[in-house]
């Protein structure tokens, strides 16, 4: 249906428009990128030329169960960044039914921002029938957003518990997200998730039972810890922003970390 | 190849606080297989619109039960224009006088489904419209 020539002068006529800071192109080529056929290899070669000669960006993963506040916390790191003057955007996953590949998408219902500003991007992708907790493609989207010139990019996965493990490879640093509930610690160690993040936030520390959550994850992750040091944990409300600034704090350490330990 | 799903933004504008119908509208979407990006309630025509631009909608349904149509309307297609994104087909669900359905469609609304309107012609409607969206976006 789709003549390729036709393809390739509309790809080029995006790839113009992106270049020229034309935000509807960026949405345009996430979609073309996100639908996984047969010119994902022309989109990848059109990337590096997008992103040739473009800072990289610093790629915060936002990991943890349905519920935890992954997108509260999304909307509040919006709110801190721009605060700061740097511009954000925001890739949220939710998972698509494997039988219909319908999905509801509902993370913008926790995110507010100006709509005049130029300086935040969101944009929610289905996860179809993937595994890991983000879309296949989700390394391209996220080199999209990048060469795009946002400061920030921010990660958040479905979810889904065990299959986290992909999100590691797309970010820099990778927040999990978790909230006070007794006994839960064990669970999240068994799942794998502890060792994936580099930074631990407990949320909703507006109800009880945070800070001894808290401290039985430090406690937990001293005993696992080893020589590196055990990973920061900070107790967060994401709904009002508390402790944000110094979750944030903790982020762009681990970053200087890991670009230390990985060369 | 098969097409990526169609993406459609849904979505209350104005102040009423009843969510009960486009939630079920998006569940019904949902399960015809379309992506429904749910944007939650007292949302303003220019959320809606930044929205859609961003989110790369083929199509947008509002619900509206407010009485304020013809108000909220012609702001909404004034600023899906302004964000670039003019040419995506809005559906209006909800409670809409008969007389006020050809002055929606004079301001550009491309459907108006009213409380009777079966599951069935809903999903018809969205699925119509986002291939003639899809297909114009082509040329
Ligand atoms: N009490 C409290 N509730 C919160 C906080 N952050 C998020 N929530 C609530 O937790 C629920 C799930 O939040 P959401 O951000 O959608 O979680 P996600 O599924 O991980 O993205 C919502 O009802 C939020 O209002 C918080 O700091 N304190
Ligand atoms: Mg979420």
């Amino acid at each position: 249906m789709k003549d390729p020539a036709s393809q390739a002068d509309r790809l080029r006529a995006l790839a113009e428009r992106f270049r020229a800071g034309d935000r509807r192109a960026l949405a345009q080529l996430i979609s073309l990128t996100d639908d996984g056929a047969d010119h994902s290899a022309e989109i990848r070669s059109l990337l590096d030329t997008l992103a040739a000669g473009k800072r990289s960006a610093l790629k915060v993963g936002i990991t943890g169960s349905a519920g935890a506040g992954k997108s509260t916390l999304a909307a509040a790191l919006i709110r801190h960044r721009r605060a700061a003057g740097r511009s954000v955007a925001l890739l949220a996953c939710d998972p698509a039914s494997p039988i219909t590949g319908g999905a509801l998408l509902g993370d913008r219902i926790r995110i507010e921002y100006d709509p005049a500003d130029q300086g935040v991007f969101v944009r929610s992708i289905a996860t179809r029938g993937a595994a890991g907790g983000l879309p296949p493609n989700a390394d391209a989207i996220v080199r999209l957003l990048e060469a795009f010139g946002y400061d920030e990019v921010l990660i958040e996965t479905v979810g889904a518990g065990q299959d986290q493990l992909a999100i590691r490879g797309v970010a820099d640093v990778v927040v999990l997200v978790v909230t006070p509930s007794a006994g839960d610690e064990v669970q999240w160690q068994k799942a794998g998730l502890l060792e994936i993040a580099d930074v631990i936030a407990v949320n909703k520390s507006d109800l009880p039972g945070a800070d001894a959550t808290a401290a039985s994850l430090r406690e937990m992750l001293d005993i696992s810890g080893g020589d590196a040091g055990r990973q920061p944990v900070v107790k967060i409300t994401a709904a009002t922003g508390q402790g944000v600034d110094e979750l944030w704090g903790m982020v762009e350490i681990a970053r200087r970390t890991r670009s230390r330990n990985t060369p | 190849m098969t097409d990526r799903p169609i993406r459609v933004v849904l979505a209350k504008l104005g102040l009423d606080g009843h969510d009960r119908g486009i939630r079920v509208v998006a569940r019904v979407l949902r399960d015809a297989g379309m992506e429904v990006i749910y944007t939650g309630l007292w949302q303003t025509a220019r959320h809606v619109a930044r929205a859609v631009a961003d989110e790369d909608a083929d199509t947008v349904g509002i619900s509206l039960l407010s009485g304020a149509h013809l108000t909220l309307v012609p702001d909404l297609i004034d600023a899906l224009r302004a964000e670039g994104v003019g040419h995506v087909p809005v559906v209006i669900g909800g409670i809409v006088p008969d007389g006020d359905v050809p002055v929606l469609e004079k301001m550009g609304v491309a459907r108006v489904l009213g409380p009777g309107t079966t599951l069935e012609r809903i999903v018809g409607s969205f699925r119509e419209l986002a291939a003639a969206s899809r297909a114009g976006q082509r040329r």
